[in-house]
């Protein structure tokens, strides 16, 4: 599935608090795949992940993916 | 500005003389009821002022709203926290009626500050009237506050908080405390709303989805404070934690927002013997990273980090060292101040409250929203190790809200609390702390 169409559908399934579901369509974009896209679409990953990991109470989990996604942005 | 020291260090024992230490708590719901809302509609979210289409009380209650009570009392010197699920509520008539009823000497009236509470009508921003969006004065000189008693759900609220202060008062039972406060960093909660740009120019940042570190100041802590009985089992836990609970600020529903959910986990945790509070810190610059959220993903939201919150709570608290002493010395100083406007044409006066427990433990009633920079400063200069600032927190006199609190840096820089919605002098929150610490110093004995 293409990034943009994975980003909609957790967006979708976190507005209903299926955060599982949110979770296993972003998991599409395994640190193998996440290499693969562009910066931007990595850092828009990544906040989703960490948005979906926070709705799911996993709050260690959600900074990790945040920090990542600002440490991508604030790269070269 | 001038400082009044309306009473140095009351109370019957001697500063540091330490008695049996007794506690009690009760809760009330202070949600608005059918009968309330019946009354002309008197009050915020209720029919009236909710888009058509939205659900009406009491359907629109979320969650209830709740007035939490923890009465201390040692030797002749009784003292009530009261943390009320509401936006603030400086209702002098319940602090007359505490001590009038219940022999309750002193009372902080602590609001959580949930926007998406309960407030009266009169106070509403669209009412014509004194609101929260553009604050140029003292609201004492644009509203008569005592006739705030005239809405029917203010006045059954003022009578639930005072019945829950005797019922407190009356099942008094001995009691240990202990305190302390612990790194907590929250992806949830405690972002600083205003970001200064390298041109000077203030940015606000409502929220922060992205989680960007603004370098701004922040208090990533959490305070616990635990009271227990002489068998050990913690009856009340207070958090103190600084945050703007505005998750849901927007949505039409009724919600004690994260403070709510935070206390709800700590009750179940803890069991229904004991009683979870929530103190609001300096929240006045402090937001939500996500704010103004809506449906069932904002509910998920103040849900989760109130958890987060409890958890960060209770894991401190569990290993907090255990009271040694079932003695202390609960002592109080009132300062009354008097505030300059920034204007400098006029004053008003604000009344703050010092409580010190044992030299451990210290909390300052602040009644506005101070910038979260005093909190820190506060904390570095008291020589009480656990030294909380409370917000929009009422002692019954002076003004019943000084609105923000900003630090003099923030009113130079400008942006929402610090140049508007704001009327008190630059220095006004340094003053402050000034005042408490010395205060503080005065009771321990420094």
């Amino acid at each position: 599935m293409p990034a943009d169409a994975t980003l909609k559908a957790a967006n979708i399934f976190l507005q209903r608090v299926e955060n599982a579901a949110a979770l296993d369509a972003l998991s599409l974009y395994d640190e193998k795949n996440l290499k693969k896209a562009s910066a931007s679409w990595r850092i828009r990953i990544l906040r989703a992940r960490g948005r979906a990991l926070a709705a799911q109470g996993m709050e260690q989990e959600a900074w990790a993916e945040f920090r990542k996604a600002l440490a991508i942005e604030g790269g070269p | 500005m001038t400082v009044f020291a309306a009473c140095a260090a009351f109370g019957i024992c001697a500063a540091g003389e330490p008695s049996p230490l007794y506690a009690g708590t009760a809760k009330a719901d202070i949600s608005p009821d059918q009968a309330v809302i019946s009354a002309d509609g008197m009050s915020f979210r209720l029919p009236d002022r909710i888009p058509p289409g939205e659900k009406v009380p009491p359907d629109n209650i979320h969650d209830p709203l709740y007035a939490r009570v923890v009465v201390l009392k040692s030797g002749k010197t009784a003292l009530a926290i009261v943390s009320l699920d509401l936006q603030f509520f400086s209702s002098a008539k319940v602090i007359a009626e505490a001590k009038r009823k219940w022999n309750v000497d002193h009372v902080i009236l602590s609001s959580t500050h949930t926007h998406s509470g309960m407030i009266p009508r009169a106070l509403c921003p669209t009412n014509g009237g004194w609101g929260w969006a553009f604050v140029p004065s003292d609201p004492r000189e644009k509203k008569d506050w005592p006739a705030l008693s005239e809405d029917p759900w203010y006045a059954a609220t003022e009578d639930k908080i005072v019945a829950a202060i005797g019922e407190a008062a009356r099942n008094l039972f001995p009691a240990r405390i202990a305190a302390d406060r612990g790194p907590y960093e929250s992806v949830y909660l405690g972002h600083n709303r205003r970001f200064v740009r390298p041109d000077g120019r203030v940015v606000m940042m409502w929220d922060n989805p992205k989680r960007i570190d603004t370098k701004m100041p922040k208090d990533p802590t959490v305070g616990v404070i635990r009271i227990e009985d002489d068998a050990g089992k913690p009856r009340a836990l207070m958090v103190h934690y600084a945050c703007h609970p505005v998750t849901m600020m927007r949505n039409p529903m009724i919600t004690a927002d994260f403070p709510g959910a935070m206390v709800d986990y700590v009750e179940e945790e803890l069991g229904p013997d004991c009683m979870g509070m929530f103190l609001q810190g300096a929240s006045g610059d402090i937001d939500p990273f996500e704010y103004n959220l809506r449906g069932d993903y904002g509910f998920n939201m103040v849900r989760q980090s109130g958890v987060a919150l409890a958890k960060a709570a209770l894991a401190l608290a569990e290993n907090m060292p255990s009271p040694g002493t079932a003695e202390v010395s609960l002592q109080a100083e009132e300062i009354m101040m008097e505030i300059p406007y920034r204007t400098g044409n006029k004053s008003t006066d604000a009344f703050i409250m010092t409580v010190v427990l044992n030299d451990t433990l210290a909390l300052v009633a602040i009644p506005g929203e101070p910038f979260i920079q005093h909190q820190l400063n506060l904390r570095e200069a008291s020589p009480v190790p656990n030294t909380f600032m409370l917000n929009v927190a009422y002692c019954g006199k002076g003004s019943p809200c000084l609105v923000y609190i900003p630090t003099a840096k923030a009113v130079r820089e400008g942006g929402y609390g610090a140049a508007e919605a704001t009327f008190v002098a630059a220095d006004t929150g340094a003053c402050m702390v000034d005042a408490a610490v010395a205060a503080i110093e005065e009771l321990v004995g420094k």
